[in-house]
């Protein structure tokens, strides 16, 4: 997968130890989140009609489902990424303190989230929409997961800093503006929930406050909810970059359209959330299709990734002997043990082909109306984020134990079949859920005990063949993460072979390589994309602050009177 | 800057992208099929209401609440156009019919509004999509729609059997005693055609009966009495009726034109 | 230096290709919903 020109980075015992512990805890914990995953599909086809199994209620499952993998995994995972991407692209060492402190505050966090989740007090799904209320700690333990996310990246902008001043004229390495870009947006988005959280909603949950404007939390939750997905897929668009031409043997077609969609991702992945309130009361019509135009427009540089992978893949294949206008698609290493890292990222686009167009048609404005709060959500999301992103932070995660650890891979041919298994497993899944929701099914319902269980009067026969389908799907994917678990548990407690901190990434040359000036610079785009953010969000927020509507008290999941015990 | 092939992946991605919003623009503003909205107009409301209007016109007021829907069931003649408002008593909830368009979301302290005409005739589920609790997978509605013959014959069914009880009640619990129901005098104001009628107050002032000033003329007698009867003819307070029995006293009430 | 250039001179029409199908996959699974969304009118 690499070769001599790849340049050799080295890392230091006390770093290793901590790089390595915030690889292992937060895949530790995703045992238990893909475990949940997989009781969720056997409660959706019925096979399970209780309101609980093993001891997890069905609605808590799905909390510790979206939380661990969607919240903490992909934080975690990113942050140790985004350490180390920086040090070794910008060719500084990593900053112990500031990583020590990431890992610290960032594990409190997620531990503290974690208690009331597992005791059944925060069972209120991973968007925690009020007035369901959860225990306090859940809210202060998630505030501190992303307040500690950000710590890596305030040690990574001096760096960088420094690093323009003393390679002056240089093109900033590709990944390390991918890093950038994904941790900006990140910044930027995690404010106004970090206010939704801290301000709102902790109060609120501790009885300092009686009431809460609903649709102001749900807004401010969305004006995060949307540059989240963005947070997840930029690193896979870095490594799809930065990475994948060079695994597949060949060249990135265009340095440029990376540079440029970055840049595109800073200032559109933010003034959109309105998209996923289409359907909400509070807001003007006008916004939302306000944002559904921008919405269209973030979609632009994708399709531009698109092809500039597709390029790159193509270049790859015809140096390994591929020719014709699809015939070069063979000569791929979709199944090379020595390579098995393209066939994570591959697998991930698969899914991604499918992810993009769903994403659109939920973007469509009215069309929203055909797949709102459907089960055709989830099958959405599992092509996106559970498909380039799970994948590519899955292989990541791999790829950086063994190095840190100095092993192998413990089974490379299992290995190389585990991202195939997955790919199977999703399509399998999301045509299941796809279907049901087109056939109005509801999302994060327990179906086993009312549609779909045969004895019950609200039995839907005509979902319940797809949502055996999906449990179909689910029961593969589930397979199929077991067998990564396999190889990365091993992994992390295998003999050292060779010298544990030795980091290589694989790294592209680009074919077109020429210098853009007009995307070199961060800070006419976050310009940019403030101003975007203010002209999108601050008159519905306005109209939300001054509306009419009335707020709301709390109440828990198990019972229909206000906040009783 | 950026190579030619890149350039034309550009264009066709925004033409793409326009192509859909000029069609979504038409579905929308052409074809009518509009986003659920907020609307200021009625405040959010604790009861369920059908209300209806000329012409196959309908005005419902949906009351979400953990965990059923009000009204549980809702019966309508086919191609009523209906103005459906939402809203939540607790927590959020969904509300979704599957075969229509219908999708909006109930948030307590909004009222949401989406207008749905039920051209065929069928009987629909009503859905919650949006996790409310516990129970959230028990939490469905109805919405049937029959023929004009027989939404006749049901309104008419309903009537009946609210005279039939109201008629039963009133004479259980006495008020039969000194309020007819056939437009001949009594010792107390007459039911027939009482409801929605202007009456004068004892101090001068003038009411329209409505649904409120019944149910304080029922717990209250004295307090907003007509002007010349007298008071203390009725019995105080404590009059042992329910709630539900005075729901049903006033539905015999409205049902009395 | 020639290999370079001929690099550069690379037209990926595999590529471009790939780009016209998913172009054309996207818009009929669009107007799938979009047709759905008028029916249901």
């Amino acid at each position: 997968m690499f070769s001599d020109t790849d340049y050799k980075f080295e890392i230091g015992k006390k770093n290793r130890l901590v790089l390595i512990a915030m690889l292992a805890i937060p895949m530790l914990l995703l045992v238990l989140g893909v475990f949940s995953g997989l009781l969720q599909v056997l409660f959706r086809a019925g096979y399970i009609r209780a309101t609980s199994f093993l001891g997890i209620e069905y609605y808590q499952g799905l909390t510790l489902h979206g939380v661990i993998n969607a919240i903490v995994f992909t934080t975690f995972f990113e942050v140790t990424f985004g350490f180390v991407i920086i040090a070794y692209y910008l060719r500084k060492a990593i900053p112990s303190g500031w990583l020590y402190a990431s890992f610290i505050v960032m594990l409190i966090g997620t531990l503290m989230a974690a208690f009331p989740m597992l005791t059944g007090k925060a069972s209120v799904l991973y968007t925690f929409y009020p007035p369901l209320k959860a225990s306090p700690l859940f809210y202060i333990g998630a505030a501190l997961l992303i307040v500690g996310s950000w710590i890596g990246y305030f040690s990574w902008i001096p760096q960088y800093t420094s690093w323009r001043k003393e390679n002056p004229g240089k093109k900033t390495p590709l990944a390390v503006v991918g890093i950038l870009v994904t941790f900006t947006i990140w910044f930027v988005c995690t404010l106004p929930v970090a206010y939704e959280v801290l301000v709102l909603l902790v109060p609120w949950s501790m009885g300092w406050t009686k009431s809460i404007d609903v649709v102001l939390a749900r807004t401010l939750f969305w004006f995060f909810g949307h540059p989240l997905v963005y947070f997840w897929l930029l690193p896979a668009y870095v490594m799809f970059y930065v990475m994948l031409p060079k695994i597949a043997g060949g060249k990135l077609f265009s340095d440029g359209a990376g540079r440029i969609s970055f840049m595109l991702f800073l200032v559109l992945s933010t003034p959109v959330g309105l998209h996923h309130q289409f359907s909400d009361p509070g807001i003007n019509a006008g916004y939302k299709w306000f944002h559904m135009i921008l919405t269209f427009a973030v979609a632009i540089p994708s399709f531009l990734t698109a092809f500039t992978v597709a390029a790159s893949m193509e270049h790859a294949a015809i140096a390994r002997g591929g020719s014709g206008l699809f015939g070069w698609w063979k000569h791929l290493p979709y199944f090379d043990r020595d390579r098995w890292f393209f066939s994570y990222l591959f697998c991930g686009l698969v899914l991604f082909f499918f992810g993009g167009i769903t994403g659109i048609i939920n973007a469509s404005g009215n069309m929203n109306l055909v797949v709102h709060n459907t089960a055709w959500i989830p099958a959405h999301f599992h092509t996106t984020v559970a498909g380039p992103v799970f994948l590519s932070f899955l292989a990541m995660s791999l790829l950086m134990l063994c190095q840190f650890r100095g092993v192998k891979v413990p089974f490379p041919t299992m290995n190389v079949w585990t991202p195939w298994l997955w790919l199977l497993g999703v399509s399998v899944f999301s045509t299941g859920l796809s279907v049901a929701g087109i056939l109005g099914e509801p999302r994060r319902t327990n179906l086993g005990l009312t549609y779909a269980n045969p004895t019950s009067d609200r039995f839907v026969a005509s979902w319940h063949v797809w949502d055996v389908v999906g449990a179909i799907g689910g029961v593969i994917m589930f397979l199929s993460t077991a067998l990564f678990f396999i190889n990365f548990f091993a992994a992390l407690f295998a003999k050292p072979q060779e010298q544990p901190g030795d980091v290589r990434f694989p790294t592209a040359e680009p074919i077109h390589d020429e210098q853009i000036r007009w995307v070199e610079n961060f800070k006419p785009w976050i310009a940019v994309m403030v101003l975007a953010i203010l002209i999108a969000y601050v008159p519905p927020l306005y109209q939300i602050v001054t509306g009419k509507q009335q707020k709301a008290v709390p109440y828990y999941p198990w019972s229909p009177a206000p906040e009783s015990k | 800057m950026m190579d030619r092939l890149e350039k034309k992946v550009l264009y066709v991605a925004i033409t793409l992208m326009l192509v859909f919003t000029v069609l979504v623009v038409y579905a929308g503003m052409g074809l009518g099929i509009v986003l659920p909205t907020c609307n200021d107009r009625i405040t959010p409301f604790t009861e369920g209401k059908v209300i209806p209007k000329e012409n196959n016109q309908f005005e419902v007021h949906y009351v979400a609440r953990m965990w059923s829907f009000e009204p549980a069931e809702l019966v309508l003649p086919e191609k009523a156009e209906v103005d459906l408002y939402v809203s939540a008593l607790d927590v959020d909830h969904g509300f979704e019919v599957p075969g229509t368009n219908l999708n909006l979301m109930a948030i307590p302290g909004s009222v949401n509004f989406a207008h749905q005409r039920f051209e065929k005739r069928g009987e629909y589920l009503v859905i919650c999509h949006e996790y409310c609790g516990l129970n959230h997978q028990n939490m469905t509605g109805k919405i049937r729609v029959v023929s004009r013959e027989e939404y006749t014959r049901l309104m008419q069914e309903l009537a009946n059997r609210t005279l039939a009880a109201g008629e039963k009640l009133a004479i259980e619990k006495q008020c039969s005693a000194c309020h007819t129901s056939d437009g001949t005098e009594g010792l107390g104001p007459g039911f027939k055609g009482l409801y929605g009628k202007r009456e004068k107050l004892a101090d001068g002032s003038e009411i329209v009966v409505d649904e409120a000033y019944l149910i304080d003329s029922i717990r209250n007698p004295d307090r907003q009495i007509v002007q010349n009867f007298d008071r203390g003819s009725m019995p105080p307070t404590d009059v042992p009726l329910s709630d539900e029995e005075v729901r049903q006293i006033i539905d015999y009430i409205k049902a009395l034109k | 230096m020639d290999l370079d250039r001929h690099e550069k001179a690379f037209q990926p029409k595999g590529a471009v290709a790939f780009f016209v199908v998913m172009t054309v996959f996207y818009a009929a699974l669009w107007f799938l919903f979009y047709f759905i969304l008028v029916a249901r009118k």
